[in-house]
């Protein structure tokens, strides 16, 4: 009886499905089992009709995006890992080859049983070996280009032509990326990070890295000029960070919102939207909370009045003006003019200080001298290697 | 439906570190997963995100899948299902069905917009009132329009299993639209 329902219902509804019947024509067809029918061909009418819900195209890109960056994390991981079985399980089975080929001396022979031996221990040890390797071994991560305003273009060295931002764009440690006039970008780290570059705006993928196991992301970037927003996920342990340097600051932060301007002569500004970032000024630090922000000229802007300017946030929190960042400039300090051009100013964060005697702090040491970015001081093209020239040890 | 020996060799291209293998499985299937997923959630940006997840947690394990001759899709499914159910054991899709707002554009009747999107709605609701080889069963017969062969392949049941599954599983539909049972 069942069955005999079930297959009434099958042809029904294919013939309902092809458009080849109407729910009155199967009925007709079926009369004994036209109650049971009735109920279930409406619903499959129903259902039938449903209209179809699309994934909008913009969060299809958006998750294609986050798959492929997924997928190349993921890759390059696994290829290392191919690559350093083939090599071990080839070099054991050459040296193992080589030993039984050759008619070796006894003192040979017994050579090669001891690195057999040997080998045989560590391939016993290798797996324990392998999950700590796993845990702790340190893998290139990489951002996807999720938005683009403009005219938006990205160079991977050594090739030092910039090519337009495509839309499976993918960056990694080593890539530039560059906004045009009337431009902007968003760039979508691994972490889940991201950072809005605005028109004008050059940045350098430094170092996108993580643990195997996931702790430890890194994110370091090379703000050469223009300005930034950046969204940070909040990291979960001390070996992880997100830091961007320019000409004259270096801001490490933990989980916060911030902006970042660099201007054409290397002047940086910082504002804190969220959070709390530590900045450091020749060697002294101050903290920003959310609505401060501060500026730190090159050395060469006053010469006469603060060679080694030292930096001081505004005073409360209310929330700054963000027109006005690049307009505002607090320096202060002992006036002592020198013909020598000092390092400037350096931004640091991770812990709020306990108290004044973090200002100066031995772990952050004096950021090195690299005023106005010799490398390139007008030059947009900076070729050489997408690194800030130097960078102080962070001791992490 | 691509035939199985397309599916192998997109899975082994995948393996192979083929960036566009990858690509192709998403296009693909994104819009079939798409809707196995709103039709769990309701919520489109909820969907939405979901989806992403799931073609994450889908590169993250393409290196050890074995392919056994069953659409790759079905493989999506099951990937699919678990995501669904970690969302809703973590109490976030505990929020009601919202209207689509997508479906009430277009130019028709806002009344006639309104009527549709509410039986949508009613049906979304009542989809995941049914047990998951039902839904299933519902969404690629009547949703991605498979034959009942290609569905019996999907869930790995012969397809007079698949006869009986969809007449149980329109039969739970109509009492969970508060029709009377059947």
């Amino acid at each position: 009886m069942t069955d005999h329902i079930d297959r009434a219902l099958d042809d029904c509804l294919t013939e309902l499905i092809a458009g080849a019947a109407s729910v009155e024509d199967c009925l007709s067809r079926y009369p004994e089992h036209a109650d049971d029918l009735l109920p279930l061909l409406e619903v499959a009418v129903q259902v039938h009709a449903l209209e179809l819900p699309e994934m909008r195209a913009v969060a299809s890109m958006t998750a294609k995006r986050q798959m492929l960056l997924a997928y190349t994390a993921n890759e390059s991981h696994l290829q290392r890992a191919r690559r350093s079985v083939r090599g071990f399980v080839s070099g054991f089975v050459s040296l193992l080859g080589e030993g039984a080929k050759q008619r070796a001396p006894l003192g040979g022979r017994l050579a090669v049983v001891a690195v057999a031996a040997i080998m045989v221990v560590m391939v016993t040890l290798l797996p324990g070996v392998l999950v700590e390797m796993g845990r702790y071994g340190v893998v290139g991560q990489a951002a996807v280009v999720a938005e683009v305003v403009g005219l938006v273009e990205v160079q991977h060295q050594p090739v030092a032509v910039w090519r337009p931002v495509t839309d499976e764009t993918v960056l990694a440690s080593g890539y530039r990326i560059r906004t045009g006039g009337l431009s902007a970008a968003t760039v979508r780290f691994f972490d889940g990070s991201t950072t809005i570059l605005g028109a004008d705006t050059e940045i350098a993928f430094t170092e996108l890295s993580s643990r195997r196991d996931g702790s430890g992301r890194r994110v370091v970037l090379y703000q050469r000029q223009g300005q930034t927003q950046n969204q940070v996920q909040k990291l979960a342990d001390a070996a992880s960070l997100f830091e961007i340097d320019t000409p004259t600051a270096v801001a490490v932060v933990h989980g916060t919102e911030f902006e970042v301007q660099v201007a054409t002569d290397g002047a940086t500004s910082v504002g804190v939207t969220e959070g709390r970032v530590g900045v450091t000024a020749d060697g002294a630090t101050q903290f920003l909370a959310a609505g401060q922000f501060a500026s730190i000229l090159p050395p060469f802007t006053e010469p006469t009045t603060a060679p080694n300017a030292t930096l001081i946030p505004t005073p409360d929190a209310e929330p700054y003006d963000r027109s006005e960042l690049a307009q505002v400039t607090r320096l202060a300090g002992t006036p002592t003019p020198t013909a020598t051009p000092q390092p400037t100013a350096t931004a640091l964060a991770d812990e709020e200080p306990e108290s004044p005697d973090d200002v100066g702090n031995p772990d952050h040491p004096e950021h090195p001298a690299h005023p106005i970015h010799p490398e390139h001081p007008e030059h947009p093209e900076h070729p050489e290697k997408p690194d800030k020239p130097d960078k102080p040890d962070r001791g992490d | 439906m691509p035939p199985p020996s397309d599916d192998a060799n997109l899975i082994a291209r995948a393996q192979q570190g083929d960036r566009a293998a990858i690509a192709e499985i998403y296009e693909r299937h994104y819009s079939a997963i798409y809707r196995y997923v709103f039709y769990r959630v309701g919520d489109a940006p909820t969907a939405e995100d979901l989806t992403g997840t799931i073609f994450v947690r889908v590169v993250e394990n393409i290196d050890s899948f074995v392919y056994r001759g069953r659409p790759i899709l079905s493989w999506l499914y099951t990937i699919a299902r678990n995501v669904v159910v970690d969302f809703h054991r973590r109490g976030a899709g505990q929020a009601t069905l919202p209207l689509d707002e997508s479906l009430m554009t277009g130019g028709e009747d806002v009344e006639q917009a309104a009527e549709r999107a509410l039986t949508q709605r009613r049906l979304s609701a009542a989809l995941s009132h049914v047990t998951e080889d039902q839904r299933q069963v519902i969404l690629l017969k009547f949703v991605e329009g498979m034959s009942n062969e290609e569905v019996a392949q999907m869930v790995g049941k012969t397809v007079g299993s698949v006869k009986s599954l969809q007449h149980r599983a329109l039969a739970a539909l109509h009492r969970a639209l508060g029709g009377d049972g059947a």
